[in-house]
C-alpha cells in the first residue's frame, strides 16, 4: 500500500480510530500488528509468509541465543539467524543477477549452456524487515539488548507497518524501550505501554506527513518527467543538460526518499513512537563521512555499527584495513539497494571518497584545527566540493545502461562549455526549473531554522490550518494523475 | 485526543476540495468559454454532422482528411473526432446530453473488447470473491470504484498539474492562441513489431464480460436507444488492435465480442465494421491499441472515410 493514495488516506484514519477507541493494550497491540500485516498483504499478497517466517524464526532463535550456555552454541545459532535471513534476502534479491554474471562468464569461456533466470519477483520492503530483525539478533548476541518477552512484542517491533516496506530501518535497541512501560523517566518495565494519542503528537506526526506529502507529491513527482527526459538517452546531450539533470535527480530522489521516511516518522509519532530522523539536510553536508551522518541514517549508521566497525575493529591503524572495510561496507550499501552493477558503482565511488577523506584527515589532522577552515568561506567551499562529488555519484544510481553512464560521467567531468541545447531544455521545462529553485530557497531555509516540523506542529491553530490548507492545495493542484511508486519501494 | 486538531484538519481538507473542484474546470474555460458545448458557436454552414465517438483508439482518424474528400465530392456534411481518452460507455454516456444538443445526423461509435472489463460486473461471483479475499487491492477497486484512481483518470484525463499549469501560464503571460488544451493533433511516430513489445511489452488483459447486465452493457445500450429516440443514425466499428492484442486476448472473449455487437445492431438496426484485426500486422502502429497519428498510416482513416461515405449514401 502506498502511503500517496486514497487506499492508506482511508485504512489509516480506521487504523487510529481502532486504536483510540480499543483500551485494552492487549488488544491494541494485537490489532496494529494485524494491521500491519494487512499493509503489506495489500500489496505483497502471499509473500507475506516471508514477514511471518522472519518474525516467527528470529523471534525464537532470538530466545534461543540468550537462552545458549556454551559460547559454541551461541555462536552457531547467531550464525544460523543471521545466515537463514541474509539467505532469504540473498535468493529472492540476488540470484538472478548472480545467474546472469556466470552466464555472461559461461560466454567468455565459451561454457555452452545458460543458466535460465528463474525472474523472482522481490517481495516488497524485505530489505527493511531483513535489516530491523538482524539488528535485533545482532544486539542479543552482542549482549547489548533484552531478549522481547513476547511474540506480541517482537512482532509489533519487525511489523510496525510505517517502517515495514520503505523504512527508516528500525534498530531493535532504539524501538523496544519506547513499547515498553516507564516507571519513571529512566526505569522501563519488560509491561508494553498503551497506545495513546495525544495532542502534541498527533499535531506533531500530522505536519511531518503533510511535509512528507508535499516533499513526494508536489516536489518529487513533479520533477521526475524532467529526469526521465534527460536520461532515457542522454547520448549527445551537452554537459549542463547533464548536470542539470543529475542535480534535479538528486532533488527528486531526496524529495521521494525523505518524503516516504517524513511520512513514515510521522504516522509513527502519532502512536507516540519517536523513529530517529532519516535525512539530516544531505545538500549541506561539507566532507564525504558528513553527507553519510545526513543521508539515510538509518541504513549508514546501521552498516557503520554492524558491519564497518567489526571490519576495522582488529587494526584501525592500518590504513590498508580502513580502505578496505569502508570499501567493503560502501560496496555492500550499494548492492543493498538492487542488484546491478550500477549500484555496486555507486557504492564503490562512495568507499573512495570516504577513504580517500578518512585517510587524509588521519594524516594531516592539524589541518582541522587550523583557522582557515572555521571560515563560513571554507565551510561553503567545503560543502560545494562535497556536493560535486556526491553529486556525481547519483548518475551511477540513476543510469543503469553503462554506455549511457559512463558517457554522463564523461560530461559531467570534462565540461564542454556548450549551451544551446541546454537552453532549449530550460525552456521547455519552466516548471521542473521553477520547483527545482524552490526546492533549493526552502533547503535553505529549513537548514536555518532547525526542525522545521517541531516549530510549525507548535504554532497555534489558526496559522497551522493555514499551513495545512497551503500544502494541500499545492499537493492537489499539482497532483500528476496518478499515485507514484516511492522510489525506495524497489529496495 | 482533542478533537480541535482533526477539525482544523477537516476543515483545511473541505477548503483544499472546494477550491480544487472550482479551479479544475478554468483552465478549459480560459480558451473556451463554452467548452461544454464544444461545437456551439463553430460555423459549419448548416452543414449535416457526423460525430466519431470512441476512446483514444479512434483519435487517429483524421477528420480533416475525411471533411476534405466530402467537400470535394460536394457532401452536405462535416465531420468531428470525439474521441475521448479512456473512454467506455459508461463515460459516454455521462455526456451524451452534449452530444444531442450538437444534434448530428450520424455517430460513428468505435468500441473495443477493453470498453467491457469485467470488473465493471454487477454482479459478484464466487470466483470473484475468492479473488478479492487474497487481492484486497481489487477488493478496494470494486467497492470505491467512483473513488478510485481509474475512475479519477476518467474524469480528469488531463491531469491536475496540466490544468493547474495551463491556467497559470494564461493568467501570467496571457493567451496563447497557438495552443489549446483539446487540439494538439501532432504527428506520433510508426513503432515496428520488435519496438512495441520492448516498450509496452505484451499486454496483460483482464477478461471481458459482455453480458447486458454488465455495467458497461448497460450503458451502451441505453446510449443506443438514446440515439435512436433522437432520430440519431448509429454506426459501430471495432477498434483497431496491434497484433500482440489479437495473439494474446482470449479468443473466447474475441466471440463475446463479436456476438454481443452482432445482437445489438440486430435490435437495433444498426451497421457494424469489424476493424479489430483488419490492421493486426501491419506497420502502422504507435503501441498495441493506437494507430500512429502518421502519413504512413492512413488507412485506418480512409477504411472510416469509406464507411462514413457508405452511410450517407456514395
Amino acid at each position: 500500500m502506498l502511503f500517496n493514495t486514497l487506499d492508506f488516506l482511508i485504512f489509516f484514519p480506521i487504523v487510529i480510530s481502532f486504536v483510540v477507541l480499543i483500551k485494552n493494550r492487549k488488544s491494541q497491540h494485537i490489532f496494529i500488528i494485524l494491521a500491519s500485516f494487512f499493509f503489506l498483504y495489500y500489496t505483497n499478497n502471499y509473500l507475506i509468509v516471508l514477514l511471518l517466517f522472519t518474525t516467527l524464526f528470529h523471534f525464537y532463535l532470538g530466545r534461543e541465543i540468550v537462552k545458549s550456555t556454551t559460547k559454541k552454541r551461541k555462536k552457531s545459532l547467531f550464525v544460523l539467524a543471521v545466515g537463514g535471513s541474509l539467505g532469504l534476502l540473498g535468493f529472492f534479491k540476488y540470484t538472478d543477477f548472480a545467474i546472469a554474471q556466470f552466464n555472461v562468464l559461461g560466454n567468455h569461456f565459451d561454457f555452452g549452456s545458460q543458466i535460465p533466470l528463474l525472474n523472482l519477483i522481490l517481495p516488497i520492503g524485505i530489505s527493511f524487515y531483513t535489516f530491523h530483525s538482524l539488528s535485533y539478533i545482532i544486539d542479543l548476541y552482542r549482549g547489548n539488548l533484552q531478549p522481547c518477552n513476547s511474540l506480541r512484542e517482537y512482532a509489533f517491533f519487525v511489523v510496525f507497518f510505517p517502517t515495514l516496506v520503505a523504512g527508516p530501518i528500525l534498530r531493535a535497541s532504539q524501538f523496544l524501550p519506547q513499547l515498553r512501560e516507564k516507571i519513571e523517566q529512566s526505569n522501563v518495565t519488560h509491561r508494553l505501554r498503551q497506545i495513546l494519542i495525544t495532542n502534541p503528537n498527533l499535531k506533531f506526526g500530522i505536519t511531518l506527513m503533510t511535509l512528507g506529502f508535499f516533499k513526494k507529491m508536489f516536489f518529487s513527482d513533479n520533477i521526475a518527467p524532467f529526469v526521465n527526459e534527460i536520461f532515457l538517452n542522454p547520448i549527445g546531450l551537452e554537459s549542463y543538460s547533464i548536470i542539470l539533470g543529475i542535480i534535479a535527480f538528486a532533488i527528486q530522489i531526496y524529495c521521494d526518499f525523505s518524503g516516504y521516511s517524513d511520512i513514515a516518522i510521522g504516522v509513527a509519532a502519532i502512536f507516540g513512537f519517536k523513529i530517529p530522523l532519516n535525512f539530516n539536510k544531505p545538500f549541506f553536508a561539507s566532507s564525504p563521512s558528513d553527507y553519510w551522518t545526513r543521508w539515510h541514517i538509518s541504513l549508514s549508521t546501521w552498516v557503520r555499527d554492524y558491519l564497518y566497525f567489526p571490519l576495522v575493529f582488529k587494526n584501525r591503524k592500518s590504513d590498508l584495513r580502513i580502505i578496505s572495510s569502508l570499501l567493503i561496507s560502501m560496496i555492500l550499501i550499494g548492492l543493498w539497494h538492487g542488484s546491478a552493477w550500477n549500484f555496486v558503482i555507486w557504492g564503490g565511488l562512495h568507499g573512495i571518497y570516504l577513504s580517500f577523506y578518512t585517510i587524509i584527515r588521519k594524516r594531516f589532522s592539524f589541518l582541522e584545527s587550523h583557522q582557515i577552515f572555521k571560515k563560513n568561506v571554507s565551510k561553503f567551499f567545503s560543502i560545494i566540493v562535497t556536493q560535486y562529488f556526491v553529486t556525481f555519484t547519483f548518475i551511477a544510481f540513476r543510469v543503469r545502461d553503462l554506455d549511457h553512464m559512463f558517457y554522463s560521467m564523461k560530461k559531467y567531468i570534462f565540461l564542454d562549455f556548450s549551451t544551446v541545447q541546454t537552453i532549449e531544455i530550460i525552456k521547455s521545462n519552466e516548471f521542473a526549473m521553477i520547483l527545482i529553485l524552490l526546492f533549493i530557497s526552502l533547503h535553505i531555509i529549513s537548514y536555518k531554522q532547525g526542525n522545521l516540523a517541531e516549530k510549525i506542529s507548535k504554532i497555534n491553530s489558526g496559522y497551522w490550518m493555514l499551513f495545512l490548507t497551503t500544502i494541500f492545495l499545492l499537493v492537489a493542484l499539482f497532483y500528476v494523475g496518478t499515485a507514484q511508486q516511492f522510489i525506495y519501494f524497489k529496495f | 485526543m482533542n478533537f480541535r486538531i482533526l477539525f482544523v484538519v477537516l476543515t483545511s481538507i473541505i477548503v483544499v476540495s472546494i477550491i480544487f473542484s472550482f479551479s479544475m474546470d478554468l483552465y478549459i474555460k480560459i480558451y473556451d468559454s463554452s467548452w461544454r458545448g464544444l461545437l456551439h458557436g463553430h460555423d459549419n454552414d448548416g452543414k449535416k454532422k457526423i460525430f466519431i465517438i470512441g476512446s483514444s483508439s479512434v483519435y487517429s482518424i483524421n477528420a480533416t482528411q475525411i471533411n476534405y474528400h466530402l467537400t470535394k465530392e460536394g457532401k452536405d456534411y462535416e465531420v468531428y473526432d470525439l474521441a475521448d481518452m479512456s473512454d467506455v460507455p459508461s463515460k459516454r454516456l455521462k455526456s451524451i446530453e452534449n452530444i444531442l444538443a450538437n444534434k448530428p445526423t450520424i455517430v460513428l461509435y468505435g468500441l473495443g473488447m477493453m470498453d467491457f472489463p469485467k470488473k465493471s460486473s454487477n454482479e459478484l461471483t464466487f470466483d470473484q470473491s475468492l479473488n478479492y479475499i487474497l487481492n484486497p487491492h481489487d477488493f478496494f477497486v470494486y467497492f470505491f470504484d467512483e473513488l478510485t484512481e481509474h475512475d479519477f483518470q476518467q474524469q480528469f484525463p488531463t491531469s491536475p498539474r496540466d490544468r493547474t499549469l495551463t491556467f497559470l501560464k494564461y493568467t501570467i503571460r496571457g493567451p496563447d492562441y497557438t495552443y489549446h488544451p483539446f487540439i494538439h493533433y501532432k504527428n506520433t511516430p510508426i513503432n515496428d513489431y520488435d519496438t512495441i513489445l520492448e516498450i509496452y511489452g505484451k499486454p496483460k488483459f483482464e477478461r471481458i464480460n459482455v453480458s447486458q447486465n454488465s455495467k458497461e452493457g448497460i450503458a451502451l445500450e441505453k446510449i443506443i436507444s438514446t440515439f435512436k429516440k433522437n432520430n440519431i443514425q448509429v454506426v459501430f466499428f471495432t477498434n483497431p488492435y496491434h497484433k500482440l492484442v489479437i495473439d494474446n486476448i482470449d479468443d473466447s472473449d474475441t466471440q463475446k465480442f463479436i456476438s454481443m455487437l452482432k445482437n445489438v445492431s440486430k435490435e437495433y438496426d444498426i451497421d457494424i465494421f469489424f476493424l479489430h484485426d483488419k490492421y493486426a500486422d501491419l506497420n502502422i502502429w504507435r503501441d498495441p491499441f493506437h494507430v500512429a497519428i502518421n502519413p504512413d498510416a492512413s488507412i485506418f482513416t480512409n477504411d472510416v472515410q469509406e464507411i462514413i461515405f457508405k452511410e450517407i449514401g456514395d
